[in-house]
């Protein structure tokens, strides 16, 4: 029997076992670290446009908490890497007509999942960190309205349901025994608004600023 | 060389010559004639051919109640021919190049006896079908200039007989209507000329108004009702009138299938210190006088006082048949009447028959070739203007917009709320009796969700299924649907802050009635005259018709974006049955947004910067 192996997968294979090769014993100093992250976001979730001609009927609150759970997973030479979910809650009310005989309110659910490689400098107790990264958010809500003409719906405010953007953050790294705590400054630019008003006043804010603490456990 | 010539020879040559001469224009009227000359056989009813798309939406057989007596009597029936081919495309590029500033044939309009020469049925095919039509027994009442169509009237029996149909009763919604009970045909010698036949039924299209006799007292409950001052104010025509622009020396047609009562008008223009300018009232010849009907007078009346409202100089034309609307329409355009016309009268793409369609096609069309420009409402049910026709409360059948405003030869007109929670009003009126101080902000008219009104009340909007889209309609937020979409532009129509007329006689303590009611309208009906007058005000700037508005407001709205006023709050959303089409949520219909939008079109216009900003865009470069 002749088995026929295409010049594609041959090349994917090549890499792959180069690779192991070459990582394998730098994975073999490896860590885990297993968590949670819980804070507060500095920058307000949407932005409110001024436009002398057109009434605005828009206003939010900013939840301040986010949290989520996240691992990271240390290789040699003070590299990391870090995964995670970060749950943000969104509220916002409006009038759609202006008039206040018709209100709406919209609750709205985000879901984050930031991908990060991080740096770690080599200063004891403190271990200042920065990181670069990825980070992917799926977005889903409901509004209900003041009218029981109308159910509740998506909110027509929501133009897309996922985002991604490109992360930068800077922290320390407190390690007491095997517990870690983490406190980090997170900045986010998403690729697009998820949320956009047909007036063009209200939309979401395309920079996330949020202060996180994280608590892990591990080697 | 020389040639030398006989004398036999020069009368040889004086023969051909004077042969020639006389043979020669022969020959081209001939060919001119051969050119159009379509009814090449004998017209004979032995074959046939069915004419398809004549069967009324609402004849159904559940409403049949039998066939009518052979001598009942149908007025005004018309056979509209249809262009060739050639003629179509023909017409297209000219309707293009009319309204293409770079085209040398730049508002070149026509006659409508030019355009029969260049898009109607030739003499001798007209003198053919008449004799055909007279031979079944018809009387001939109007052989139409642009030779689109004749009208010619006849008894059931006559009908029958000539197009093999069967003319039935039927009652709908309670009221009797005669319509064909079978798809009409025609004899073979006419199945590629005749485009359709109109007014095998009576279903008539309806007013698109709402009104309501407004018990309250102004001055006490703070409510707030236009007048033509206040409109003057809200959309700046105010600042046209003071330049000397009031639509003095044009004209604009009015449609209507009622009587009015010129009293009425009159008193109306009193009241709202506009001059007197009664407008001409012009019955379709051959038809029956219509009499008054109480829905189609309100209709004519704010028709008529409105249009006058914003151009006061304007001579209106009244339009009458006791055919319908439609046949008013028809006779506006190929009379050439106005170079404006306002028909406030609709129905849903579905409730019309492809032939109507393919007519309403053809005569607006012809109305723009003569520089005419046709204005109509866009509907007062939202997306579901199937559903707001016959009155319901939920809508059942779907998005659906509104005809003839989805018509790409007309100026559809959506609606508007006027936000007035601020400080928008005078504490007095004035002596005109207005007291709007400046622009008001407008939303979406959505009258059933912002004010719980009973019913389907919401600026008519949505895709025609029927039309595809017009190569002008672009900009910010059109649609890429490849369908016409409505509306073009919007105005005032809630009753939050309607319109005030007078009619029935019914001012007559001021705007109020003996028991101090105020009559007052809403709804896309008013936009359209509106409009219409503001186009008034338009040409007399101009000084020249403009046939198609549309192409101009699409490129102005690019261009100079302050022109309109772009409404981006609100939405047309009406409840709709869970599961029926186009159903979300519960609720049908289009949200507002920046740029154009399926709720509120371009938005409402700021008249003067409109009078100002068209000529510089669209003057011949």
């Amino acid at each position: 029997m002749r088995v026929v192996i295409s010049k594609r997968i041959f090349f994917y294979v090549s890499v792959f076992l180069f690779f192991t090769a070459t990582l394998n014993p730098l994975l073999a100093e490896e860590s885990m670290l297993f968590g949670a992250k819980g804070g507060v976001p500095i920058m307000d979730p949407f932005t409110l446009t001024n436009d002398s001609a057109i009434a605005n009927n828009y206003t939010f609150e900013t939840k301040r908490f986010i949290g989520g759970p996240f691992f990271q997973l240390n290789l040699p030479l003070h590299i990391g890497f870090e995964a995670g979910a970060l749950y943000r809650r969104l509220h916002y009310e409006s009038n759609p007509f202006l008039f206040d005989t018709l209100h709406a309110s919209t609750n709205a659910n985000v879901w984050e999942f930031p991908l990060m490689v991080r740096r770690a400098l080599p200063v004891p107790y403190l271990h200042p960190y920065g990181g670069i990264g990825v980070s992917f958010a799926h977005v889903s809500g409901k509004t209900d309205f003041s009218n029981a003409v109308l159910q509740s719906r998506d909110p027509v405010e929501l133009a897309k349901t996922w985002n991604t953007g490109g992360l930068v953050a800077g922290g320390i790294d407190i390690r007491h025994g095997r517990f870690h705590y983490q406190p980090e400054i997170r900045y986010t630019r998403w690729a697009t608004q998820t949320f956009v008003s047909g007036n063009g006043l209200f939309n979401s804010n395309l920079s996330s600023i949020d202060f996180l603490v994280g608590v892990a456990f591990g080697k | 060389m020389k040639f030398t010539t006989t004398p036999f020879q020069k009368w040889v040559a004086l023969v051909v010559f004077i042969g020639l001469s006389i043979e020669a224009p022969l020959r081209l009227t001939s060919a001119q004639v051969n050119a159009a000359d379509r009814v090449t056989r004998a017209i004979e009813g032995r074959s046939t051919s069915v004419l398809r798309g004549h069967l009324h939406p609402l004849a159904t057989a559940a409403a049949d109640q039998g066939r009518v007596g052979p001598g009942f009597h149908l007025d005004r029936i018309t056979m509209m021919f249809k262009p060739t081919g050639a003629q179509q495309a023909s017409l297209a590029t000219f309707l293009d190049q009319l309204h293409n500033p770079s085209s040398p044939e730049y508002q070149h309009w026509l006659t409508p006896e030019q355009f029969a020469d260049r898009f109607g049925m030739g003499r001798a095919d007209m003198d053919k079908i008449v004799g055909w039509l007279r031979a079944q027994g018809f009387v001939i009442e109007e052989v139409a200039p642009s030779r689109l169509w004749i009208t010619f009237a006849g008894n059931a029996r006559q009908v029958e007989s000539a197009f093999q149909t069967e003319i039935h009763q039927y009652v709908v919604n309670g009221t009797s209507h005669y319509a064909n009970a079978i798809e009409p045909a025609v004899p073979d010698a006419l199945a590629d000329v005749v485009l359709g036949l109109q007014s095998l039924h009576n279903f008539r299209v309806k007013p698109r108004f709402h009104s309501r006799k407004a018990k309250f007292t102004s001055s006490i409950t703070g409510n707030h009702f236009l007048v033509p001052d206040d409109l003057a104010t809200i959309y700046d025509i105010k600042q046209a009138y003071s330049t000397g622009i009031d639509g003095t020396g044009g004209s604009l047609a009015v449609m209507g299938q009622t009587d009015i009562l010129l009293s009425d008008i009159q008193t109306f223009r009193s009241l709202s210190g506009l001059p007197a300018n009664d407008p001409s009232v012009i019955l379709v010849p051959g038809s029956d006088d219509p009499g008054i009907n109480n829905d189609d007078l309100t209709e004519a009346d704010l028709d008529l006082e409105w249009a006058g409202a914003v151009a006061p100089g304007a001579q209106i034309i009244y339009v009458n048949s006791n055919n319908g609307v439609f046949d008013s329409l028809l006779y506006a355009i190929d009379q050439n009447l106005a170079p404006i016309i306002s028909i406030s009268y609709g129905d849903c793409e579905s409730n019309f028959t492809s032939s109507d369609l393919n007519i309403l096609r053809t005569v607006t069309q012809q109305a723009n070739a003569q520089g005419i420009t046709v204005v109509a409402p866009a509907g007062d049910a939202g997306a579901a203007d199937c559903d707001g026709t016959i009155g319901r409360q939920i809508a059942r059948l779907g998005p659906t917009v509104d005809v003839p405003a989805s018509l790409p030869y007309v100026t559809g007109i959506g609606g508007s709320t006027l936000y007035d929670v601020g400080n928008y009003w005078s504490s007095t009126n004035n002596g005109k009796n207005g007291s709007a101080i400046s622009y008001i902000p407008e939303v979406v008219w959505n009258d059933t969700l912002i004010f719980g009104e009973t019913g389907l009340a919401a600026g008519g909007g949505g895709r025609s299924s029927v039309f595809p889209k017009p190569s002008w309609q672009v900009g910010r937020g059109v649609p890429q649907d490849n369908a016409r979409d409505v509306p073009d532009v919007s105005l005032a129509a809630s009753m939050h802050v309607g319109y005030l007329i007078c009619s029935a006689g019914n001012c007559v303590n001021g705007f109020r009635a003996s028991d101090d009611s105020l009559m007052v309208i809403g709804g896309t009906s008013v936009g359209a005259p509106v409009f219409a007058g503001i186009v008034a005000l338009l040409n007399q700037q101009l000084n020249s018709a403009q046939g198609n508005v549309n192409p101009g407001l699409y490129v102005i709205a690019s261009t100079v974006p302050g022109t309109f006023h772009d409404i981006v709050n609100g939405a047309n959303w009406l409840p709709c049955q869970s599961g029926s089409p186009g159903c979300s949520f519960g609720v049908i219909g289009y949200t507002a947004s920046r740029g154009y939008d399926l709720a509120t079109g371009l938005g409402s216009v700021d008249v003067f910067k409109l009078l100002t900003a068209w000529p510089s865009l669209l003057s011949p470069r």
